[in-house]
């Protein structure tokens, strides 16, 4: 298949939920986030519905909220619930309500349903795949909750020669989401991929405003480290 | 009849005229002169012409498939040593279809945007499906300038071999030439002011001096052997023959 190049120690994170307690008047969770998350800095929030396994990405929530503290992983506890023999969503945002014209929750990257009875919780974490990796272009796959619109949502990925993304440095290589699905590929073109080095590439769940950027760097949901070999 | 010798490889010699490209662009016209998809260098040795053997080079214009999924086709693409892709206006485009449709708008067409001679490019948004569809590359900024192609085979989504413009040496005299092109399927050589053109040495179609002998494809056939005749062909000398997908219009050729 043409000149794809051997890539190895391929390594994702995610941004995870798991739901540790459901009771009558509250649930607790507590959420894995990237290195070097600042969840509080960074507008992170935890939001709970009474829906199916899906986000329902505009619709007001029974209950939001921010996490007040910057640990990159920690536990929360939804307060004041009442709770039925219905079906329970909860979704991590990596960053604060989106403006009109994208999704309000659009930065929920991991989902955790709850289901009428028992404790068989569905976890679901926005997560990338490489698909191609060539000399001048890489393809990756993403696949982010049921019904984000992603491009809507101006999501976008970054890519750094290094085996970490980061909050702080701008991406050496930068790429749209261009198209509203939850599970495809978007690929960067025009890029060099040198013999030996590791990138890692970053899925960002909006803040994409141009290829000269600079773009809003801060609603990180998952990496992928790729070493060529 | 002589006998040939085929081998790839590049030359050295291409490296000193890499070194005169910039030098020189501006005497030449870019339009006619940067479409060159097919050089075969045609090397001429050995004693009295009955037992001479003649050793011919050819490089072509190729693009493969490297990977698909329903959004992206990454495309390899290997040039002619030269090429400037992003400069000459080089591009792939993508259609559904078994074989190029050159007069149907394709689904998505990328400006090639680095200039190495050999590169890679994603074609996103691609929208891939389960039919078939066919990657061309385009040396020029015209959809007639396709002279490589990659299919992409239907529902299994196999990748089929590729395939390219190329041209084949069949004879060598002193007083002429004759040789083979073969085009994509489809293609219409004549339409397309196709020409071929011959230099004595080792020529870069993006530098090239004056031709020694040069002229249109005749006919709009895909496949087709032609002569070049009153020339003169000497022993120990390497000529160059270089097949263009467009420019200005040529002397028509026939055997």
């Amino acid at each position: 298949m043409g000149n794809e190049m051997s890539i190895q120690n391929t390594n994702s994170k995610v941004t995870s939920l798991t739901i540790d307690y459901v009771g009558a008047d509250q649930i607790v969770v507590s959420y894995d986030t990237l290195p070097n998350n600042m969840p509080n800095t960074r507008g992170n929030y935890l939001v709970l519905w009474q829906n199916t396994d899906t986000i329902p990405w505009n619709q007001e929530p029974l209950k939001k909220q921010n996490i007040d503290t910057n640990t990159q992983n920690g536990s929360m506890t939804f307060m004041d619930l009442e709770i039925t023999s219905q079906s329970y969503i909860v979704g991590y945002a990596v960053g604060p309500e989106k403006a009109s014209g994208e999704q309000k929750y659009g930065a929920i990257c991991s989902t955790a349903f709850i289901p009428p009875s028992g404790d068989q919780y569905q976890y679901f974490q926005t997560n990338l795949t490489l698909k191609s990796v060539t000399p001048n272009s890489v393809a990756v796959g993403f696949q982010v909750p049921a019904g984000c619109t992603p491009k809507t949502n101006k999501a976008w990925l970054g890519m750094w020669r290094s085996s970490q993304a980061s909050y702080n440095n701008p991406p050496d290589f930068v790429t749209p989401v261009n198209i509203d699905v939850e599970f495809g590929t978007a690929a960067f073109n025009n890029v060099k991929i040198l013999r030996g080095m590791t990138y890692t590439i970053a899925l960002f769940m909006g803040g994409w405003k141009s290829a000269d950027g600079p773009n809003n760097q801060t609603a990180m949901a998952a990496t992928l480290t790729f070493t060529n070999n | 009849m002589r006998r040939f010798k085929n081998d790839r490889g590049t030359s050295a010699q291409y490296r000193h005229w890499l070194r005169l490209f910039i030098v020189l662009l501006i005497s030449l016209t870019v339009l006619s002169l940067s479409q060159g998809c097919s050089p075969i260098c045609i090397n001429s040795s050995g004693g009295s012409w009955p037992m001479a053997v003649v050793e011919s080079n050819l490089q072509t214009t190729s693009v493969s498939v490297v990977n698909v999924t329903a959004d992206v086709v990454t495309v390899a693409y290997f040039g002619l040593p030269g090429n400037q892709p992003n400069t000459y206006n080089n591009f792939v485009a993508i259609w559904e279809a078994t074989a190029i449709p050159w007069q149907a708008e394709p689904l998505r067409r990328i400006t090639i945007p680095g200039n190495g001679q050999m590169g890679n490019i994603a074609i996103d948004e691609a929208m891939i499906t389960d039919n078939a569809y066919i990657v061309g590359y385009g040396v020029g900024p015209d959809i007639a300038n396709i002279c490589a192609s990659a299919p992409i085979g239907a529902i299994s989504k196999e990748l089929e071999p590729s395939a390219n413009v190329r041209i084949d040496l069949l004879e060598v005299n002193p007083g002429f030439i004759r040789f083979r092109y073969e085009t994509l399927a489809g293609y219409l050589p004549h339409t397309y002011n196709n020409w071929i053109g011959l230099w004595p040495g080792y020529v870069s179609p993006y530098n090239a001096p004056q031709f020694m002998a040069q002229a249109a494809i005749p006919l709009d056939s895909t496949v087709g052997e032609l002569c070049i005749r009153n020339i003169k062909i000497s022993p120990g000398i390497p000529y160059t023959l270089i097949y263009f997908v467009g420019t200005e219009k040529k002397t028509p050729l026939r055997c």
